[in-house]
């Protein structure tokens, strides 16, 4: 998609500005400056550790797959949004392509997270070839944090040739940090996996309000014991790996009281009080979804 | 009382035996029940070089989750129903293939799916309505279905299987299926071939916006697009014009100006795209998206607009 040229509201020297004032905090919440106001709809960002990597992400990031629309993803950054997830396999890499374009200008703004297909975690050669095609469309030399997709079973967190393949990327400074993601309702299981492997940086969890999630479109259940989950996140920060949570909207909107309809930018709150989750990864297709779901940090 | 329980003893026996050849004629049944998409699992039969070694598995649009995960979200989005996927490995290299055939229920929806996950510069091939191949992968489309048939390996060396797999795949399709009629509209000048696409949902970003042709133009260093939405009627055209002009005057560049053309129309600044020109005719919208050249896009539009099918 075609892209105005321009600059992106002066972003740089908004996150230059805030970006200074966060340095060492580990929670913080900030309104946009008023110059930003003027340009762009108000929306307050609270930045979290990445554990203790010394990475500031913004505790509502995006689910980058849910969209091929380069304005929504713009919209977001433009709100303060600075981490997105995407993935090789997200429209053969089309997802990743877009991606790329929209934050050419200001690509160290943004924590990229993007992911190895499960599929070919015996081949070093080709989770290397993943990477580096990732790294191509994304147009950039190094991409944040790189994870294995769908950890279902002990043998993909501790496979060797996933380490392998990370550790390389590492060393030649294609990746800064490496992590799995797990979709099963065991979730907390592999989770204490990895973090006992002492290998990984981060985890991709699914974590929402309701403890499980039926998929809005799928149909698809999964569940999982919040209070064994929750314990497990602890764990894994107390060891100083991250938690990147998923399927965030998945358990559908939070209803409070005596309301007859929730909402989700309320689900997402209830996730925002668990300070163990470094960073939703948020799918947003609209303007409107980008207003509500950021406007949860407010 | 022999005979009485010789009788019970019989008629017992009949019984079960009925009973079991109810039971033995279900199971044969389920078991010889194919599935709709089995025609497309090619065996040592049709494909001597060809040996399944995976699958096939078949996926509904509730479980598609389970086999690619949130790239499941675009193919529910135009309608996928159901797929079917395996893998194998071909000839004496025993190079892994797999091929996966989707169900999209519709020409619309195959179309749809397939114009969403292409790049104009693939190399294009004549199989099914229209196909490419990429590094590791052969994917087309033919009347309802979408078809992919990847390879772990990068061709060229499996280039003649993956081909030769697809084009088997692509005989067991009836004809049908062709481009949407509503893009013989589209400007030529500039036009990126293998570029339309036909979007179902949040165009542009937006929720009112679906079921949307569009295709891309490139002149110079400027990228912009041809969009014709086609909405349910005049009215429901009028209410979407309404919201993006609203939109545009909260959080464009600018406030809209409205310009004489077709039924209705306006000229904004959107963010990301720059210029837009959004008209109305019926329950038709046609937009220019990103086109600096006001004149040049108000000239192409108006050709657009005489063009249109006619709409309450």
């Amino acid at each position: 998609m075609a892209k105005k040229s321009g600059n992106v509201c002066n972003r740089k020297e908004f996150l230059k500005r805030t970006g200074q004032s966060i340095l060492g905090a580990g929670v913080a919440t900030f309104a946009c400056p008023a110059f930003i106001k003027n340009v762009r709809a108000a929306a307050n960002v609270e930045y979290r550790a990445l554990g203790s990597t010394g990475i500031k992400v913004t505790s509502i990031g995006l689910g980058g797959s849910r969209t091929n629309e380069p304005s929504v993803l713009k919209r977001a950054f433009d709100m303060g949004v600075n981490f997105i997830d995407t993935g090789r396999m997200y429209a053969q890499g089309r997802n990743e392509e877009m991606i790329g374009k929209v934050i050419k200008d200001f690509r160290k703004d943004i924590v990229i997270q993007s992911k190895i297909d499960q599929k070919i975690q015996d081949d070093a050669q080709a989770m290397g070839k993943s990477i580096d095609d990732s790294l191509k469309a994304l147009q950039t030399d190094y991409i944040d944090i790189m994870i294995i997709r769908g950890a279902t079973s002990e043998k993909a967190v501790n496979n060797p040739v996933v380490r392998e393949a990370f550790s390389k990327a590492k060393e030649a400074g294609k990746i800064r940090l490496c992590g799995f993601s797990s979709h099963s309702g065991e979730s907390h299981k592999i989770l204490r996996m990895g973090v006992d492997a002492k290998f990984y940086d981060v985890a991709m969890i699914p974590y929402n309000h309701a403890g499980n999630f039926r998929h809005t479109v799928y149909g698809i259940y999964s569940e999982w014991d919040q209070e064994a989950l929750e314990n497990e996140f602890k764990y894994a920060v107390s060891q100083g790996m991250s938690i990147i949570a998923m399927k965030t909207c998945s358990g559908g909107p939070l209803v409070k009281g005596d309301e007859t309809r929730g909402s989700y930018q309320d689900a997402l709150k209830w996730n925002l009080r668990n300070k163990d989750v470094s960073v939703m990864a948020v799918g947003m297709a609209s303007f409107r979804e980008v207003a509500e779901d950021v406007g949860a940090m407010s | 009382m022999v005979v009485h329980s010789t009788n019970i003893n019989n008629i017992m026996h009949k019984s079960l035996f009925i009973i079991w050849l109810i039971i033995f004629g279900f199971c044969s049944e389920a078991a010889l029940a194919e599935h709709p998409l089995d025609k497309f699992v090619l065996n040592d039969n049709t494909l001597p070089r060809f040996k399944i070694t995976r699958g096939p598995n078949y996926y509904r649009p509730e479980s598609l989750w389970n086999y690619i995960n949130g790239g499941a979200l675009p193919y529910l989005d135009y309608g996928v129903g159901d797929v079917v996927t395996y893998a194998g490995i071909w000839g004496a290299d025993s190079l892994e293939i797999v091929v996966d055939v989707y169900d999209m229920a519709s020409n619309l929806g195959a179309f749809g799916i397939y114009s969403n996950e292409r790049f104009p510069d693939y190399t294009y091939l004549d199989i099914g309505v229209e196909g490419y191949i990429t590094e590791n992968a052969l994917c087309f489309w033919k009347d309802r279905f979408y078809v992919k048939v990847f390879s772990q390996e990068d061709l060229p060396i499996t280039t003649e299987p993956v081909k030769t797999i697809a084009r088997k795949l692509a005989e067991r399709i009836p004809d049908g299926g062709a481009m949407p009629q509503l893009f013989m509209l589209f400007p030529e000048q500039n036009r990126l071939t293998h570029t339309e696409a036909y979007l179902a949902k949040n165009v542009l970003g937006q929720e009112f916006l679906s079921n949307a042709y569009g295709v891309n133009y490139k002149s110079g260093d400027e990228e912009y697009q041809f969009y014709v939405i086609e909405t349910s009627n005049r009215d429901e055209a009028g209410k979407c014009m309404n919201l993006y002009s609203e939109f545009l005057n909260e959080y464009g560049e600018s406030k809209i100006k409205h310009i004489t053309l077709g039924e209705k129309a306006f000229i904004g600044q959107e963010s990301w795209y720059g210029t837009m020109i959004f008209v109305q005719k019926g329950k038709y919208i046609i937009a220019s998206v990103g086109l600096s050249d006001t004149d040049r896009a108000q000239s192409q539009l108006k050709s657009m607009t005489i063009g249109l099918p006619k709409s309450d």
